[in-house]
């Protein structure tokens, strides 16, 4: 298996912000996240994107809703962000690019062209060489060094 | 609250839980008779500590028998342990535990961040050594899973009017925990055999003896509704604990001895202790959410049993062996909880918090029912981005433990009602902070009635008058660069009690890192004290540590503590109830070598 760790500025080993008192939830990981998953989302297709997360709660949807517009469902939705493994099987797939935070689902189901997920305490992503071209995904440059090839 | 970040326990080595707990403010980590690390309350000494809740997941990991963390959980590794929580004053009642004052909750690494296994490896001074096995994993499905197995070999010893005090231990510990979405489910177990020190030995060093415990927990919890706002928890604990000791100079088991003749006459030279207890406890709790307020109601359950297999006494001057069975007809406990909680947002600036809790205990053996309540009010205003206030009362009772009925006054067996020790404590904090340094004034007044203080005779209720602490805490952050930290702290206590234990204290922390190399430096003040006879020098605890990361995956760590060899030390006693007092040190010097291996 080859995986590119993805090195992120924000997770580098700088100590975090001096705070008063940490009465917000803590939701530094969830920022980092909706922030990669834009990125992912706005070099993968030039429609406007309306993302759709399965079962999301208040604290993501307050951060994604910063990034994205977001769908209530699966049909009125383009980009599908399953990070729970909580999609249902009758989400269609015509017409629509489905991603995981999971590397075993991205690897057993050929509707996920990539994943961001986490690995020994670091960020990963990875894109599947084979599905990015079933989709018609032309990612940038900068993406290019986490493309996977494998046999399906 | 203090936390400490998994980047704090990389970059500071704390190996186990008591490496942090040793510098704690306004408290102190002491060796306790029985040579185990125990916490007391700054300028205080005891044996068994019952003031404060240590947590794993939130699920609290007391002892059943002495409501203290005692045993092994104290030396809880953290190579697996994402970060730690410190609340100094009760926290939430949401989480349905038992009162205290102090709170300690300590989170293990999330099983879908790590995906890998971890292999940790270290060698002490004295022949110390532990391994560790961290594996991870995530599934397709979304389920997720962490387990931790441990196996520590500690040797320590210390010298007593030419004795030698053994406090050898081997220790294990594993640990399971499986997640998915809104189900968490947490298996633990730790067992213990080690040397019993001085143990119950009348001359403070018994001729032989041990201690083994064993202390399994299961806790279930699931989040119902799509707000997970309705919770659901189950858990199950048992506690083992086996204790076996001979001395010619006779154990002081309290609760055998009659003072009616001479204690020696009832008074045995061997003893062997066998009990163990059970804990189930359960909670549901719903949380009612609006943009500005949050309101939890919840009810909890629990019901402990204690159990005495085997309690064998060989009487001092007959030689005679007998099994004296349960201390006191006391072997069961229920107690059932009615909590609110509510934190209101007036806006961004300001908010007001409140929780109160109803228990219900019902006691065998004799004992009164009775109920008891628990308050907290407090408010967080924050006037300026910079700076903020943070004030907290809590009213609070602590019900006497098994143990504290089994070694209670021995001149008064016909009365074991003894009252709940009712804490007032009220805190303020201040804060300065901005993008590079962080300073707080940290304030309480603690106002103890009926304090339960382990006389020579065993446990009494202090009920005829009020005891009466304050404490003041200061602490000093500042980022020299991203990535170095310098942190200051000073601590110092008043208290209406003489001093058994040091009462002012701080510490200077220096971490960072510079390419491949992560380093720190730490100095641990506490204050000498004089106690009857006995004086105690002022301590200094130099500790200094550094880490090769040969890769991403491969490090190699050094630490050295308590390098100027001025450790701090605990009171004890030899003789027969008052006995004369003496002080040894808590901890040694020490050199570690540790390796880490991810994959």
């Amino acid at each position: 298996m080859k995986i590119f760790i993805l090195l992120l500025t924000i997770f580098s080993c700088a100590f975090s912000q001096q705070y008063v008192f940490l009465v917000k939830e803590y939701d530094k990981e969830i920022e980092l996240e909706a922030k990669i998953i834009s990125n992912i989302a706005l070099s993968s297709t030039s429609e406007k994107i309306k993302l759709f997360i399965p079962k999301i709660t208040k604290q993501e949807q307050k951060i994604y809703s910063q990034y994205f517009n977001l769908a209530n469902d699966c049909k009125s939705a383009n980009f599908i962000f399953n990070n729970k493994g909580l999609l249902s099987d009758n989400c269609e797939t015509e017409g629509k690019l489905f991603f995981t935070n999971n590397y075993k689902r991205l690897i057993k189901n050929s509707k996920y062209y990539g994943a961001f997920f986490w690995n020994k305490s670091r960020p990963n992503i990875v894109f599947i060489k084979q599905r990015l071209r079933e989709n018609n995904v032309k990612l940038s440059a900068q993406y290019t060094k986490y493309i996977e090839d494998i046999d399906e | 609250m203090t936390i400490y970040s998994q980047k704090d326990l990389k970059l500071m080595q704390y190996n186990i839980l008591s490496d942090i707990l040793k510098e704690f403010p306004i408290n102190n980590l002491n060796t306790n008779k029985f040579g185990l690390s125990n916490l007391s309350l700054s300028g205080t000494k005891t044996d068994v500590s019952g003031f404060f809740r240590l947590f794993i997941n939130d699920h609290e990991v007391s002892s059943t028998y002495t409501q203290s963390a005692s045993y092994s959980w104290m030396n809880l590794p953290l190579d697996f342990i994402d970060y730690i929580e410190v609340y100094r004053g009760n926290s939430s009642f949401a989480l349905g535990s038992d009162a205290g004052v102090f709170f300690i909750r300590i989170y293990t690494k999330k099983p879908s961040k790590e995906n890998g296994t971890q292999v940790t490896g270290t060698i002490a001074s004295h022949g110390t050594n532990s391994q560790s096995v961290t594996h991870t994993d995530m599934f397709q499905s979304g389920w997720s899973y962490l387990t931790y197995f441990n196996n520590t070999k500690e040797h320590d010893k210390r010298t007593y009017k030419n004795n030698t005090l053994q406090n050898d231990a081997q220790r294990r510990y594993f640990y399971l925990n499986i997640q998915k979405d809104k189900t968490n489910i947490n298996f633990g177990y730790t067992d213990l055999e080690k040397d019993n020190y001085m143990g119950l030995a009348v001359d403070a060093n018994s001729d032989s003896g041990m201690i083994e415990s064993k202390d399994y927990f299961f806790d279930f919890t699931h989040k119902f509704l799509d707000d997970k706002s309705l919770k659901f928890n189950f858990a199950y604990d048992i506690n083992e604990i086996h204790n076996e000791e001979k001395d010619s100079s006779g154990l002081e088991v309290l609760p055998v001895i009659v003072l009616t003749g001479p204690p020696t006459a009832t008074m045995p030279k061997e003893y062997y202790q066998n009990i163990k207890l059970k804990k189930y406890s359960g909670l549901v709790s719903k949380t009612f959410s609006t943009q500005n307020n949050n309101f939890v109601i919840g009810t909890t359950f629990q019901n402990k049993k204690y159990i005495t297999k085997q309690n064998t006494v060989v009487n001092f001057i007959t030689g005679i062996s007998s099994d004296v069975g349960q201390f006191t007809a006391f072997d069961e406990e229920t107690i059932s909880s009615l909590f609110v909680q509510d934190d209101y947002k007036f806006n961004d600036k300001f908010l007001l918090i409140g929780n109160a809790k109803l228990d219900k205990f019902k006691r065998n053996g004799g004992l009164d029912d009775f109920t008891s309540e628990h308050y907290r009010v407090g408010a967080i205003y924050t006037p300026f981005e910079k700076f903020g206030l943070k004030s907290f009362y809590t009213k609070t009772s602590l019900a006497p433990t098994f143990y504290n009925i089994d070694y209670a006054d021995i001149t008064n067996k016909n009365n074991q009602n003894m009252k709940n020790q009712e804490y007032k404590y009220y805190s303020i904090e201040s804060v300065y902070a901005d993008e590079k340094s962080r300073f707080s004034i940290f304030y309480t007044n603690v106002k103890i009635e009926n304090f339960i203080y382990y006389a020579p005779i065993g446990f009494i209720s202090i009920d005829d008058h009020t005891i009466k602490t304050q404490n003041w805490i200061f602490d000093y952050t500042y980022e020299l660069t991203s990535k170095h930290k310098l942190q200051l702290n000073y601590y110092t206590t008043k208290q209406s009690e003489s001093f058994t234990n040091s009462n002012k204290g701080g510490y200077l922390k220096f971490m960072g890192e510079f390419e491949k190399f992560d380093y720190f430096t730490s100095l641990i003040y506490k204050n000498g004290y004089s106690y009857k006879t006995v004086s105690v020098k002022n301590s200094y605890n130099l500790n200094l540590g550094a880490t090769y990361n040969f890769s991403k995956n491969f490090s190699m760590s050094l630490k050295g503590e308590n390098l100027l060899n001025k450790s701090t030390k605990s009171l004890y006693k030899e003789g027969l109830f008052i006995g004369t007092p003496f002080a040894l040190e808590d901890y040694q010097r020490k050199v570690t070598l540790a390796m880490k291996w991810v994959f």
